[in-house]
């Protein structure tokens, strides 16, 4: 039936052709929910991660530093400063949905809201790790390129009121399944700030190593030129005790 | 059974239940040394601020009785050192401060003085069984509660030092044991031993407190169940609600065995631009309404007025904005309004950033009422503006 320059050639077809095509059904298969998930862990939703992360902001306001710890287990956050010496020691606590702010010589935690600005752009619900796939409904809006990089690309809509944002347009490199850009809108659909993600970092995680979040660019829409970069680095996989969120113990 | 000792077996029930759940914890990579050396930690304040007050001639301060001086210079070190190694924690923060006041009101009139101070508002000695159970004892500032007023809940000191952050609160002594039962529930056995850096009006009494702690998804609430020796036990509570990205919402209070009660509610709303509004109301039943604030003491009065708000209703407004014109600019306003007799305390906290170890604060505070009201009898108004330099 076949000669042995068709075997080759069919060979070379199956060769070339069956892995992209099994990563496209595995992708294809996928749902916006999966993708979603995906997307969350690789902003660490793990069970628990510790990084350093340098924040820098150049507004109308102007320029601010500083150098946070982070450790992280599942949505929630615990973060001591680092830098400037001025504020090391304050701690900020995201835990179910409750954040507190504790600074020592200040006499007790404080609540606070996701809305509160840490630094510069960056609203302290910027600083945990996002939960798109379960505080967001998901449109998907098909397919784009950003910077040459196929993206699925999803509306999603807060679920809740307690989400940092309500409108988020949102770009999933669909080989890495990994958020690269944001644009988030108010609830009038006016668009307010956007962000654009890179995972230089890697992790152990299900067995292998898989890309992680190394920076954030943050860019307000209002005025063009505030801009607020965090820089992740140093992420070490780690079990998170349940008394590193706990109120009772946050002051030193 | 007397209190202590109830307290001393529920204890003793803690750590034998909870030593034998010991997990060991993967140790850090590097020498013995090395790892005891990352242990220590340390954040060393400096402050140097001068204040200028105006005490008033009132029955409350006669011919400035309570020796309230017109100007203070302030210069204090505050070290916050720290160790741990594997389960210990140990914390202690002395304080050296040296004061130069000078008085331009009654019978101190024209005179000056100058006194130095060393002492330690704060140390703790804390041990970890397990993940659960942390037993410590030390001289510590215990606060609690979302309340930005005071914190009625709290059977040890209501005060929150809010007012003025720069002035630190001071330290009492107590003895914790801590369950950290899962990522809900928290439950803890406190006992307040002693006074420490705090003035009193009365003879202090042992306090024995059993706090009991729930924190739900996007709420929280606590009870507090305590008995002071030869004193009423009181039931106190606080809880919270985030309502949305925006909008948090809290109660605190208590209630005691002679029915004396006192709630706060609050809440908070964030703009977009990251400022933040809160309101408060506060009710404490136990204050005093006679028409002059003098009555409402010894020995005109036979109950102990509350540590810090005498009256009983109060009314808060604050503003905060951590990014005020500048990103090197904090301001909170701050007014407290005395729904009684309608004085009203104003105060403006303004932080300046100068670099990564300084900072310019300044804390003006003005006083409406008049001489009989509370917030007037003492001082009109006063202006705190100092450097405060961290390394």
């Amino acid at each position: 039936m076949f000669n042995n320059a068709r075997w080759h050639w069919l060979l070379l077809l199956v060769i070339t052709i069956t892995p992209t095509q099994l990563y496209a059904t595995s992708v294809t298969t996928m749902t916006s929910k999966e993708v979603l998930t995906e997307a969350d862990e690789a902003r660490g939703n793990l069970s628990g991660v510790e990084w350093e992360l340098h924040m820098q902001t150049d507004d109308s306001k102007g320029e601010k530093e500083m150098t946070l710890q982070v450790q992280a287990r599942g949505f929630d956050v615990a973060t001591t400063t680092l830098k400037p010496a001025r504020s090391r020691g304050n701690r900020l606590l995201m835990f179910k949905d409750n954040m507190w702010f504790y600074k020592p010589g200040l006499s007790k935690p404080v609540p606070i809201s996701k809305r509160q600005k840490l630094i510069g752009t960056a609203s302290y619900g910027d600083v945990a790790t996002t939960n798109y796939a379960n505080d967001y409904v998901s449109i998907s809006l098909g397919e784009e390129q950003v910077d040459g990089v196929p993206c699925l690309v999803y509306d999603l809509k807060a679920t809740h009121s307690k989400a940092t944002y309500d409108q988020i347009k949102y770009w999933v490199d669909k080989d890495r399944l990994v958020g690269i850009k944001a644009e988030y809108f108010t609830v009038s659909g006016q668009k307010f700030k956007s962000a654009r993600m890179e995972y230089d970092n890697q992790v152990q995680r299900d067995g292998e190593r898989k890309p992680f979040i190394s920076r954030i660019v943050i860019q307000g829409e209002l005025l063009k030129n505030e801009n607020t970069v965090l820089t992740f680095s140093d992420p070490v996989l780690r079990h998170i005790p349940d008394h590193t969120f706990n109120l009772d113990l946050i002051a030193q | 059974m007397t209190m202590r000792r109830y307290y001393s077996l529920i204890v003793l029930l803690f750590v034998c239940n909870f030593a034998i759940a010991e997990e060991p914890e993967t140790s850090p990579n590097g020498s013995w040394w090395s790892t005891l050396g990352d242990g220590f930690s340390y954040r060393i304040q400096g402050l140097i601020y001068g204040i200028a007050r105006n005490p008033q001639d009132s029955l409350l301060n006669p011919d400035n009785a309570l020796g309230i001086s017109r100007y203070q210079g302030t210069g204090e070190l505050r070290p916050d050192l720290g160790f741990a190694y594997e389960n210990l924690t140990l914390a202690i923060k002395p304080r050296f401060n040296v004061t130069w006041e000078r008085w331009e009101d009654g019978p101190l009139d024209g005179a000056t003085d100058t006194d130095e101070e060393a002492f330690i508002n704060e140390w703790m000695a804390r041990l970890r069984l397990g993940q659960q159970v942390f037993l410590s004892y030390g001289r510590e500032n215990l606060q609690w509660g979302p309340s930005f007023l005071l914190s009625p809940s709290n059977p040890f000191n209501p005060s929150n030092g809010r007012n003025n952050p720069w002035l630190e609160e001071p330290g009492l002594d107590y003895g914790k044991a801590i369950w950290v039962i899962n990522s809900t529930w928290t439950t803890s056995l406190i006992a307040n031993t002693g006074e420490g850096r705090l003035d009193l009006f009365e003879d202090f009494r042992n306090t024995y407190a059993t706090k009991v702690d729930y924190t739900g998804d996007g709420h929280y609430g606590s009870i507090i169940l305590s008995h002071r020796e030869s004193g009423p036990t009181r039931f106190g509570l606080f809880a919270g609600v985030t309502v949305s990205d925006a909008v948090l919402l809290h109660i605190e209070g208590s209630v005691d065995d002679e029915s004396e009660s006192n709630l706060l509610v609050g809440g908070t709303y964030t703009l977009d631009n990251g400022s933040t509004l809160a309101l408060e109301y506060y009710h404490n039943s136990a204050g005093c309404n006679n028409q002059e604030i003098r009555t409402c003491f010894f020995p005109f009065a036979d109950t102990s007025p509350d540590l810090s708000l005498f009256r009983r209703n109060y009314g808060l407004v604050q503003y905060f904005n951590n990014a005020f014109i500048t990103n090197d600019l904090e301001l909170i306003l701050r007014g407290i309004l005395n729904f009684d007799d309608g004085s009203n305390l104003l105060v403006t906290q303004l932080t300046y950033e100068l670099n990564d170890y300084s900072e310019l604060f300044t804390v003006a505070e003005w006083a409406t009422g008049a001489a009989e009201d509370e917030f007037g009898a003492l001082s009109e108004y006063s202006i705190m503006g100092g450097l405060s330099l961290s390394y």
